[in-house]
């Protein structure tokens, strides 16, 4: 008996199709560890060297074999026939020539490796088991959702992506072993994967699903229109000077010796009127009196008695006039570019007409004053025109965006009122280039571009290079008023801005995309209990070890389904803890047992005969070697359960006849006379029929009692109105004779019953024989 | 007599059978030893500490004989054999049955060391070889 | 992991007839504009402190008991306790009884049984429901039902028919002869009873006054005009389960 483990392993190796087995110097590949790992790459390396007379190798433009070039490796089962190796089918990711030793190392990965680099997830978001936010789709998310779900993805050795449960076949029962590691005898080589490291007790997990339906984020959200409107209303001062008439106050008096004292200022009574000194400016000046009987112009006079003047006692003062105002701006954006990306934005605002050109309206209303105003109505009911609500700025900007959705130029253009450039030789009256002119009223809802703003993002020689090019209308920069030809901003001014940097900083901000916003979700959390009494408490600190963890992406699935994979990823985080910790780095031959079918999380049996303890152990994170000489693998296995059974180790050697003990140099031919006793038939694997697994459960059970009170009350707005008090009605009784019969004679008929049927009294006859006659006058007074 | 045997059967077509009895050694030690060397310490209290592999020592046959030129070229072949098999990765033992001192030890070996032929005479030929207990 | 755990009927059983049966408590309105009730945030006697004063349009506590087949049947999770109903009248005066929760506390001074009446009234043969009484101590809001039997003499039994808060044992309950006229007009004298048993609270199991629980009305309340605010409590127990 014995076992020899065998690695010498003849190999195959093509390249793009074409045999590059002659020039094959080594093999070493790695898959990543499942540990709250979804995805996982296949990635390492292939040496090749230089053979006399073989292909060339020699690469110095590390363009040899182009990336995503298939690399196979093939091996030979001794009796001829050919496997593939676990990790045979992967893709070239780029070559590197060393020409010191004449060798070409081959950088390999499976698709998902070159996914990683790509971050091309077009393959495997439509294989995700837990969807995600539209934000959200990257390869980091996707290996999240994975393993959210307490699933793996792998390549296997055809090229195809395949996902499974990583313990066993729905995520929560015990793998079935499917070989046997068998320390001294099988096993190359067993370590423990971890040092002495803390165990924790307890894993705080936490998830976090949708808050309703899913929100935003879950579609994209291209073709998206934004309004945001915002109505301010405010008192604003009117421009123009307006006028007030007020009593005027008394507050000096003559005392007996006609000195002038201060008084208490009093209004005078009666009130007679009589005018004041008329102003004598003219800007901003109060109208002139009212001409009175007989006088012309303007000028007072003396003469005219004081009893004929509007208001004597009365004064014309200036008083501000406040006005209510509202104002509305509304911004719209428009998410019509790749990626929802902003493709227009409008500002719009909307105000009363007298903001966009005080001047105007102050003129205006003075105007207006000038023609009407009298002493005693200063105003000259003259109206406060400019107070209704106009346009009165709108700005566009339209993004243009390139081939790959980046940002190649904006433009920006605003549109103003011609009154906010007016000028007031636009509409004082006077000589205007030699015209006269009489006050000439501007229409306040004419609109005209008075700007516009061109910005171009571009590359070039490494440098970014920012464009700004703006054009000014006239009106706005030189005040020219709006009678001076076209004041549109593209016949103004053109000023151009040119930003140049090589820094990697970008210029400008991405424009904002709705896509960026992801599922509003809310959170939860459960306990999983690893292993209980691992400390003792004092010191206190001792325990309980508590580790977060949580489910990586939000579980936007229906409330079932939710359930089922937190379920799922309890029993995986605490296998990956518990199998971390007991876990073994177990090397082994590549036996045909272990290769033929594997998968990454093939569970096996691993059996230490000195201890005799059996445990079964799941392949997680192998490293893959294979030389000229031998072809191994190391697994970090993670610990799954305690076994029991022993463990059948059949040898596996082959030739090994017994000697006969007195040959010398004898060789026969098979099956020939004397020759020794041969080795027997192949007894197959090493093999554990009747050892079985089991599990240790640990389970937290809120006993959650609830106590409920409630008040009812059945009135409206709980008033009920009193009830009517207990009636206690009087019952009499009183006692009544009477007789129940026929009066008939003898022979007559009778009446059917409702139905036509005989009524039973009358012994199946409808004609009375034999009656008992009673009186028919029973009842008369006689 | 003081004798090692060793067999062979080879897996590759045509299967043949290879069978030495061994008699004569080229000294006087004996030829089968053993793997490695014991690992023993003392604790801090001065308990005595062995380690070593959690196995049992393994056989290791040192092996200088000679042979007449027929039988040393049929060794060869027989040695040619069994690598033939073992580099197409079969798990290839020869048997061998140890009579030279104690019990009769009876196990499985493979080459540890391919023979180096020497030869002595146009008969005979020195053939050195180490095989190893699997 | 955590996973969902039921608690037996017969436990549920147990913890309501433990905690409530035989135990009396009392209705309290109060008048806490704008105020939310947070258990553990909310103080309990600031809470309470809120209370309508008692006389204010004639509010009075209102006490009920459970008895022990108040106990309902385990369903849908629970045992319930069965409906008890609390009427506050008001008493047509010009004072409003304005209210904004209504509480329940355990009470105390609640009369279980009554001694013999040591002055007796002569009264037609018949049952007089809810008469008034009045007490020299500190309880409110007794009311007892008299029942007047045949025979010589006439037996006068009386039932509980409110008991009351406040009063302790050695108290005497007096009938007016001006109240029995309301109910039999040719009752010629009163009835004075003495007090033999009140309830309080088993040591350790609830504070007389103790806060159990508040419901604050959808809107304030403003009770007048001799209207009625009727409140009906339901008392569940459940063992609930839950898996988070």
């Amino acid at each position: 008996m014995g076992f020899l483990a065998q690695s010498t392993r003849p190999a195959v190796l093509t390249i793009g199709g074409q045999d590059f087995t002659s020039s094959f110097v080594s093999f070493n590949v790695s898959d990543t560890s499942a540990f709250k790992n979804g995805l996982l790459p296949t990635s390492g390396n292939l040496v090749l060297g230089q053979s006399p007379g073989q292909l060339e190798i020699s690469s110095y433009s590390r363009d040899l074999f182009k990336r995503g070039t298939v690399v196979t490796l093939d091996m030979k089962n001794p009796d001829g026939t050919i496997y593939r190796h676990p990790r045979g089918y992967l893709y070239v990711i780029s070559v590197a020539y060393s020409p010191e030793n004449e060798q070409l190392d081959i950088a390999l990965g499976c698709r998902i490796a070159l996914a990683y680099l790509t971050e091309d997830v077009s393959e495997i978001l439509p294989l995700v088991p837990i969807s995600l936010d539209v934000a959200r789709q990257t390869i980091q998310n996707c290996s999240a959702s994975f393993s959210s779900n307490s699933q793996i993805l792998y390549q296997d050795n055809q090229g195809n992506l395949v996902s499974r449960y990583l313990f066993g076949s729905n995520g929560l029962s015990l793998p079935s072993s499917e070989w046997v590691s068998i320390l001294g005898e099988t096993a190359l080589s067993a370590t423990p994967l971890q040092g002495a490291s803390a165990l924790p007790d307890v894993i705080k997990l936490s998830y976090s699903f949708p808050n309703g339906d899913g929100g935003l984020g879950g579609v994209d959200q291209t073709g998206r229109i934004d309004e945001n409107r915002t109505l301010s209303r405010y008192f604003l001062t009117y421009p123009a000077s307006t006028w007030v008439r007020k009593q005027k106050e008394i507050c000096t008096d003559t005392d007996s010796s006609g000195k002038q004292v201060d008084i208490a200022c009093v209004e005078p009574l009666p009130p007679i009127p009589r005018p004041i000194d008329k102003p004598s400016s003219t800007c901003g000046t109060p109208p002139p009196r009212p001409n009175r009987d007989g006088e012309t112009g303007n000028s007072p006079s003396d003469t005219v008695p004081d009893i004929l003047a509007c208001n004597e006692n009365w004064e014309t003062k200036p008083s501000p006039q406040f006005m209510p105002a509202n104002k509305l701006a509304i911004e719209r954006t428009e998410y019509k570019g790749p990626s929802a990306q902003v493709s227009t934005t409008e500002v719009t605002t909307f105000g009363p007409a007298v903001e966009v050109n005080s001047q105007y309206y102050a003129d205006v209303y003075a105007f207006c004053v000038s023609a009407y105003g009298i002493y005693c109505a200063p105003n000259g009911g003259c109206s406060f025109s400019g107070m209704e609500s106009i346009e009165q700025v709108r700005s566009t900007t339209t993004y243009t965006y390139g081939s790959s959705n980046e940002l190649v130029s904006t433009l920006q253009e605003t549109f103003i009122t011609e009154l906010a450039v007016a000028q007031p030789f636009d509409w004082r009256s006077g000589l205007i280039s030699g015209q006269p002119q009489d006050f000439r009223y501007l229409k306040a809802d004419t609109m005209f571009r008075s700007q516009v703003v061109e910005t171009t993002y571009k590359q070039s020689e490494n440098t970014n290079l920012q464009t700004t090019t703006t054009w000014t209308s006239v009106a706005t920069v030189n005040q020219t008023g709006i009678d001076t030809g076209n004041i549109d901003a593209m016949r103004g001014i053109k000023t151009v801005t040119e930003r140049r940097s090589s820094t990697n900083i970008p210029l400008d901000l991405r424009p904002d995309t709705p896509n960026s916003p992801v599922t509003q979700t809310q959170e939860k959390s459960t306990e999983v209990v690893l292993f209980p009494s691992s400390y003792i408490s004092p010191p206190t600190e001792a325990g309980p070890y508590v580790v977060d963890e949580s489910i990586p992406v939000p579980l936007r699935v229906t409330f079932d389904a939710r359930a089922g994979i937190v379920s799922r990823y309890e029993a995986y985080i605490k296998r990956l803890y518990q199998g971390d910790i007991r876990g073994m780095q177990i090397s082994e031959s590549m036996r045909p047992e272990i290769v033929s079918n594997w998968k990454p999380n093939t569970a096996f049996y691993f059996y230490d005969t000195a201890n005799d303890a059996l445990m079964l152990m799941q392949m997680d994170a192998s490293t893959w070697g294979v030389t000229q000489d031998e072809a191994l693998f190391t697994t970090s296995a993670i610990w799954i359960a305690d076994s029991v059974g022993t463990p059948t180790v059949p040898s596996n050697l082959v030739g090994n006849s017994t000697p006969s003990e007195d040959g010398i140099g004898r060789l026969y031919g098979k099956n020939g006379a004397g020759e020794p006793v041969g080795p027997g038939p192949d007894p197959g694997p090493p093999e554990c029929p009747d050892c079985s697994s089991g599990e240790s459960y640990y389970e937290i059970v809120n006993v959650d009692m609830t106590l409920s009170t409630s008040a009812e009350n059945y009135c409206n707005a709980y008033i009920c109105f009193p009830q009517p008090e207990d009636q206690y009605p009087n019952i009499e009784f009183g006692f009544t004779f009477y007789v129940v019969g026929f009066i008939v004679g003898d022979g007559d008929v009778l009446e059917t019953d409702r139905y036509g049927g005989l009524p039973v009294d009358y012994n199946g006859s409808l004609i009375v024989e034999n009656a008992t006659v009673v009186n028919p006058d029973l009842f008369s007074s006689d | 007599m003081l004798t090692v045997s060793i067999s062979y059967t080879s897996q590759i077509t045509p299967e043949n059978v290879y069978d030495f009895t061994i008699d004569n050694f080229g000294d006087n030690a004996m030829p089968r030893s053993y793997v490695g060397e014991g690992d023993f310490t003392f604790s801090a209290n001065g308990t005595s500490i062995i380690s070593g592999p959690a196995y049992r020592r393994k056989y290791q046959w040192v092996i200088s004989t000679m042979m007449i030129k027929a039988d040393a070229v049929i060794f060869d072949k027989m040695f040619r054999d069994w690598d033939e098999d073992r580099s197409a990765g079969y798990a290839a033992a020869c048997g061998i049955i140890d009579q030279t001192w104690g019990d009769p030890v009876s196990t499985n070996v493979i080459f540890l060391t391919p023979p180096v032929y020497t030869r002595l005479s146009p008969v005979d030929v020195s053939v050195n070889f180490g095989l190893q207990e699997v | 992991m955590t996973i969902a755990s039921k608690v037996s009927a017969t436990e549920l059983n147990a913890l309501v007839g433990n905690r409530y049966v035989d135990q009396y408590f009392e209705a309290r309105l109060l008048n806490a504009p704008g105020v939310t009730y947070e258990p553990g945030v909310t103080g309990d006697s600031i809470m309470l402190d809120t209370e309508v004063a008692i006389g204010t349009g004639g509010y009075q506590r209102q006490t009920f008991g459970f008895t022990p087949s108040d106990l309902g049947i385990y369903a849908d999770g629970g045992v319930p306790l069965a409906q008890k109903a609390t009427v506050f009248a008001h008493d047509g005066g010009e004072t409003p009884l304005d209210f904004t929760h209504v509480a329940i506390c355990w009470s105390s001074g609640n009369v279980v049984t009554l001694g013999t009446p040591s002055a007796t009234a002569s009264m037609a043969l018949g049952t007089y429901k809810s008469i008034p009484t009045s007490t020299a101590g500190s309880g409110t809001g007794l009311t007892l039902d008299l029942e007047v039997t045949d025979g010589s003499p006439l037996t006068y039994t009386f039932t509980i028919a409110s008991p009351g808060t406040g009063y302790s044992v050695g108290d005497d309950l007096v009938i007016d002869n001006s109240t029995l006229i309301m109910y039999d007009p040719s009752a010629n004298n009163g009835f004075i009873i003495p007090i033999d048993s009140v309830y309080t609270p088993a040591a350790g199991a609830a504070a007389p006054g103790q806060l159990f629980t508040v419901a604050k009305t959808a809107s304030a309340v403003s009770l007048n005009s001799g209207n009625e605010a009727v409140f009906y409590w339901n008392l569940k127990q459940f063992g609930f389960y839950t898996t988070a």
